[in-house]
């Protein structure tokens, strides 16, 4: 009897990809705890064929694309904040206000670190994968005073494989990048992949090697018969990338290739020595996992302050609300491409669109008043922490809007308690394309920028 | 044993944890040092990459520890005279 996956055991981490995207890279794993719901598994989709047969029955479907939708929702601290709101704005400047602190603040400039993320995602004992290429376009939070902040972050996952990821065997090569894999491998109990070098490149010509699925170490005579495949290198980046290996599925209906890559240039590529082998074991083990943060280290943003004024107005004045929602909805479009079900590209090509809301006991009518005039106003969202050591500083996460246009305004007489106030917001900009919305971490941890992995 | 170092660098930040098997959890701080055995550090070192790395491994010439058998479906499978393994070259200094 098997043991069946239970949602206590989930696990999910996440690195990004420094190798570029959908091909993984050498930045440590981050594991994240999730409060469920989690979902993170690839799901191959049907598409309706269509017809109806004279017999008034229906055919089989024809295999669709491969869908990973990503969703995580995790507890928001201000170090596991930082990777991901530089994923969805882009641009960060990073400062030291005092020895031990650092600030950093994040406008949307999409362009500046186009990262995306690659991980490890389990239910175990059943399924547990590797997935490359994974994109949020989406992040919410709710705000409350007193509260554990929760972020949640939705997106897709382009590709993936059950495979575990290579070790090297045998050999004096001291090549690290690789090999990486991906991909459905079409029968996993012959075993797992076995990658041999057959030439090894000087800096200047090309690599060669061979591939066989074995359950044991593979001999001389399953070598010999072998193909030899030449590490693909596109003359448009110089640098190595997915090939088949005929190991995946490629049937009638279906086209799925288990690829493997090879990263770097041929400089690279000259770590390689003729006869390394690397192994990728037909089924992935748990890995163990390390959590950027403890519990009993790293505490919530407990404390929200929320500060308005009309635009251009020289004094902040501050205000309390009941709970507030921060939405930055940066989104990703998911591209099909030809010869694979997998998303060829997750592009970050919507309108960025941050809002939020307020939810107040309705004492004033200063909201009520800016929308019926249609002004535009300025409001500030301020989380604080704890300490950071004893400097003057506190973890805190500031959301400044530079200009937002209230959208909505509720303020029903529900029952003889207390009237609630309801305020929808969007950040606005103006014809510069100035900044909507602007977010300010105060931290303790130094966080390794995009460009600088 | 292996002896295994959190970096100095800190790629993970201050303060992380690595979960262990048996509840035996590391807090780590940068420079920390600490003994697991053998396979819990093969295993670490795997998803943590940069963050860790080996200071020491006792017993250095004890080869690499059989990794944990996937339960396969036993499958008959062509028979082969089995190479021996050229295990053991690949510790890391």
């Amino acid at each position: 009897m098997s043991t069946p996956a239970t949602g206590t055991r989930v696990a999910v981490a996440l690195a990004r990809e420094s190798h570029g995207w959908n091909r993984g890279g050498a930045e440590p794993l981050s594991a994240y705890r999730p409060n469920l719901p989690v979902s993170f598994l690839l799901t191959p989709t049907n598409t309706p064929g269509g017809l109806v047969l004279q017999s008034q029955t229906t055919p089989a479907d024809l295999p669709g694309p491969i869908t990973g939708a990503a969703d995580l929702t995790i507890r928001a601290t201000t170090r596991e904040l930082l990777v991901f709101l530089e994923h969805l704005f882009g641009k960060v400047v990073k400062t030291t206000p005092t020895a031990g602190v650092k600030q950093y603040v994040f406008t949307w400039r999409p362009d500046e670190a186009v990262s995306s993320f690659w991980g490890f995602s389990s239910l175990p004992p059943v399924i547990r994968q590797y997935f490359y290429g994974l994109r949020f376009g989406k992040a919410d939070f709710a705000f409350q005073s007193g509260q554990v902040v929760n972020m949640k972050l939705t997106g897709f996952v382009s590709q993936g494989s059950t495979l575990e990821r290579a070790d090297q065997e045998t050999g004096t090569g001291t090549y690290a990048l690789g090999p990486w894999v991906r991909g459905p491998l079409l029968d996993p109990d012959e075993g797992g992949l076995w990658f041999k070098i057959i030439v090894a490149s000087d800096g200047t010509t090309d690599s060669t090697f061979k591939v066989v699925q074995s359950l044991d170490t593979p001999d001389a005579g399953d070598w010999t018969a072998a193909p030899t495949h030449t590490i693909y290198i596109p003359s448009s980046t110089g640098e190595g990338d997915w090939q088949d290996t005929g190991f995946g599925i490629f049937e009638a209906a279906d086209k799925n290739l288990l690829e493997v890559l090879w990263p770097g240039a041929k400089a690279d590529h000259s770590d390689l020595v003729a006869g390394d082998i690397f192994k990728c074991e037909a089924v992935i083990e748990d890995p163990i996992l390390t959590y950027p943060s403890s519990l009993q280290t790293a505490f919530g943003l407990q404390h929200l302050g929320l500060f308005r004024r009309d635009l251009g107005a020289p004094d902040w004045e501050s205000f309390s609300a009941t709970s507030s929602t921060l939405s930055i909805d940066s989104p990703i479009t998911a591209r099909g491409g030809n010869g694979t079900l997998y998303y060829v590209g997750l592009d970050r090509l919507g309108s960025f669109l941050p809002t939020g809301t307020i939810v107040r006991e309705f004492g004033d009518t200063w909201f009520e008043s800016r929308r019926e005039r249609r002004k535009l106003i300025e409001l500030r969202q301020e989380l604080v922490g704890p300490q950071i050591g004893s400097t003057a500083f506190r973890h805190t996460v500031r959301v400044d809007w530079a200009a937002a246009e209230i959208t909505a305004q509720t303020r029903p007489a529900g029952n003889a308690g207390l009237v609630s106030e309801t305020v929808t917001f969007a950040g606005r900009s103006d014809d510069s394309g100035s900044d909507p919305v602007t977010v300010t971490v105060i931290t303790d941890y130094g966080f390794t920028l995009f460009a600088d992995l | 044993m292996t002896t295994i170092r959190y970096a100095k660098s800190a790629p993970l930040g201050p303060n992380p944890m690595s979960e262990l098997p048996g509840n035996r959890n590391v807090l780590w701080t940068p420079d920390r040092e600490v003994d697991l055995d053998d396979e819990d550090a093969r295993r670490l070192l795997k998803s943590g990459g940069s963050a860790f790395e080996v200071v020491e491994a006792k017993k250095a010439a004890t080869p690499r520890p059989p990794r944990k058998a996937a339960p396969r479906p036993s499958k008959a499978r062509k028979a082969k005279t089995t190479t021996p393994p050229e295990g053991g070259s690949e510790e890391v200094a």
